[in-house]
């Protein structure tokens, strides 16, 4: 009896610790392996954090869900995600808000070079391979009524958890196409066997991507330290933007895979760019979207996503 | 007298789990979206059922344990009596056997989209790959673990290698391989999450899957708590079957109790 008041005592305190404020230093942040996260790469191995005079950690983290999930916890203080991961996570009453953007594009349509798929009609019938309720489905399924395809009847959505898991049904012919990004798409045509349909660009050009997140306690009580994270952001765009052949470089070594020509061509400025620039329209349009689509339990007000004022703050003292 | 007792006790400690559960997040201790209260999630629970959505995603998600762990324990349980009354045999597969066990569900899931493309078929297979080996040592150290004087008194007094294995080493192995049985669809269950990760858009491991990309914690537990309950009933069940096929035990423990 004592040992199981003991359990249950122990549980208490365990769940009574998370998701409470931590401190600021060092600063946590979460981000993932993608081309569109390389500014955090930089930042971090240029020492740009420090030149902010902040002291600040980038963590590697799996998938998006386990960033938005520490940074509920309180494990991380700022993370970079989709941006429809963060519209969903702050939908469902997280504490976040988003702060800047990351990357625009990189996401589309890839099909196999032999699948005789050479326009958007031509998807009738066929199996396309998605993430549900991710960025790449959310666009994919604009893309497709965008082209008079009706989702839940004209095409087969197969749901995966993992891009590779998708390169692999379409190498092997288990799916007639799949929703992906970069560099995965680019490499896919530099093997010979994959096409790329289209990117959604061309539905929506200069999407957002990925955005930077940050928790809402971190913003009322310290938000010096988010203008800090910003000016650091700011100057690790600026220098990915000014030197492809650098940041191709720098997302290889993150990354541990492709080769450095692969990924400079996977940056391309018409497949995808990174960026910084944010506004309240484009996520609340995103966010409108995702409504239409079934995601999102309540009409989003456009306000309810963003907090705009660090990056102001940044760019002010930048003039 | 005694499971009366043993039952009391189960419900009290879920009782009080139940009430810090819902407590917790109400009292504001823990964050509402990492644990949300239990009322909550017993009402997604509802509304899951009455949508008819729930029992869909069950059906499917019980379809594939049952194919997955059908056919691992048709292929585990006749080699593992074959290996664990054959020592050369065993020696032959051991090494084999040692180096897959470690493989956990998920590194199957490349191979098993490349092998069995999309749908049920990889998901019956991840099921099947995360419980066979289990079920497969679990067989052997059965077989092994029965008391060689048994059999040697079986072949002395005439019985037949053939006669010997089904009347002496399979029963004197079964409440063994009961309990492993039971053990091996408890894990079947763990593998269903990993298995519903491949292409399907039906289960309780895709429920809980997108559940958790759309951060609807609350259907995360609802489906966490289906597949207990699920679990609870299949191991019920087992329980009935093991209670029915080992009757001669009650006789043979009150018989030992005696002599001691």
């Amino acid at each position: 009896m004592a040992r199981t008041l003991g359990i249950l005592i122990l549980s208490v305190l365990l769940l009574a610790a998370c998701g409470r404020a931590q401190p600021v230093a060092p600063l946590q942040i979460g981000v993932r392996t993608a081309n569109d996260h390389v500014p955090f790469y930089i930042a971090d191995r240029e020492g740009l954090y420090r030149q902010v005079g902040l002291e600040a950690k980038v963590h590697l983290i799996p998938s998006n869900t386990e960033i938005v999930e520490a940074l509920q916890r309180g494990d991380l203080q700022v993370g970079a995600i989709p941006v429809t991961t963060a519209i969903t996570a702050i939908d469902h009453g997280a504490d976040l808000r988003i702060i800047a953007m990351t990357g625009r594009g990189s996401d589309g349509l890839l099909v196999r070079r032999d699948s005789g798929i050479t326009s958007w009609t031509d998807l009738k019938g066929k199996r396309i391979a998605t993430i549900r309720a991710s960025i790449l489905d959310v666009l994919l399924l604009q893309a497709l009524e965008a082209h008079g395809l009706d989702p839940s009847r004209d095409v087969s959505l197969v749901y995966f958890q993992k891009l590779g898991d998708m390169i692999s049904a379409l190498k092997t012919g288990q799916v007639d196409a799949t929703s992906n990004t970069e560099p995965f798409m680019t490499d896919a045509v530099r093997q010979g066997w994959g096409q790329i349909l289209g990117y959604y660009t061309e539905q929506w050009p200069d999407h957002p991507c990925c955005v930077v997140v940050a928790r809402g306690d971190l913003l009322r009580e310290h938000p010096e330290t988010v203008e800090q994270v910003l000016k650091a952001h700011v100057l690790a765009v600026e220098r990915a933007c000014a030197d492809p052949a650098y940041t191709a470089r720098v997302i290889v070594e993150y990354l541990q895979s492709f080769d450095p020509e692969l990924v400079e061509a996977s940056l391309a400025p018409e497949k995808m760019r990174v960026d910084y620039h944010l506004t309240q329209e484009e996520i609340a349009r995103m966010a409108e979207l995702m409504y239409r689509q079934g995601l999102l339990e309540h009409r989003p007000e456009e306000t309810e996503f963003t907090d705009l004022r660090p990056l102001e703050q940044v760019l002010e003292g930048q003039k | 007298m005694r499971l009366r007792l043993a039952r009391w006790r189960g419900g009290v400690l879920l009782a009080g789990l139940l009430v810090c559960w819902e407590s917790l997040p109400r009292l504001g201790w823990v964050d509402p979206i990492l644990l949300p209260p239990f009322s909550r999630v017993a009402g997604r629970l509802i509304s899951l059922a009455l949508s008819g959505d729930l029992v869909q995603h069950a059906v499917a998600s019980l379809g594939r344990v049952l194919a997955g762990y059908g056919l691992a324990l048709a292929a585990a349980l006749p080699l593992g009596f074959f290996l664990g009354l054959s020592e050369p045999a065993e020696q032959y597969a051991r090494l084999a056997v040692q180096l897959l066990r470690p493989l956990s569900p998920p590194a199957w899931i490349p191979l098993a989209i490349l092998w069995f493309g999309i749908g049920n078929a990889p998901a019956i297979f991840i099921i099947f790959v995360g419980t066979f080996l289990t079920l497969l040592t679990g067989t052997i150290a059965a077989v092994r673990g029965v008391d060689r004087r048994l059999v040697q008194a079986a072949r002395t007094l005439g019985c037949s290698r053939r006669g010997t294995v089904v009347r002496v080493v399979l029963p004197a192995a079964l409440p063994e391989l009961l309990t492993l049985i039971r053990l091996g669809l408890g894990l079947a269950w763990m593998c269903v999450m990993a298995a519903e990760m491949v292409a399907v858009s039906r289960g309780l491991g895709f429920l809980m899957l997108e559940a958790r990309n759309l951060f609807r914690t609350d259907t995360v537990l609802a489906g966490m708590l289906t597949v207990g309950s699920l679990g609870l009933l299949l191991d019920g069940l087992l329980r009935l079957v093991q209670g029915r096929l080992l009757r001669w035990q009650v006789g043979r423990k009150a018989y030992e109790m005696s002599r001691d």
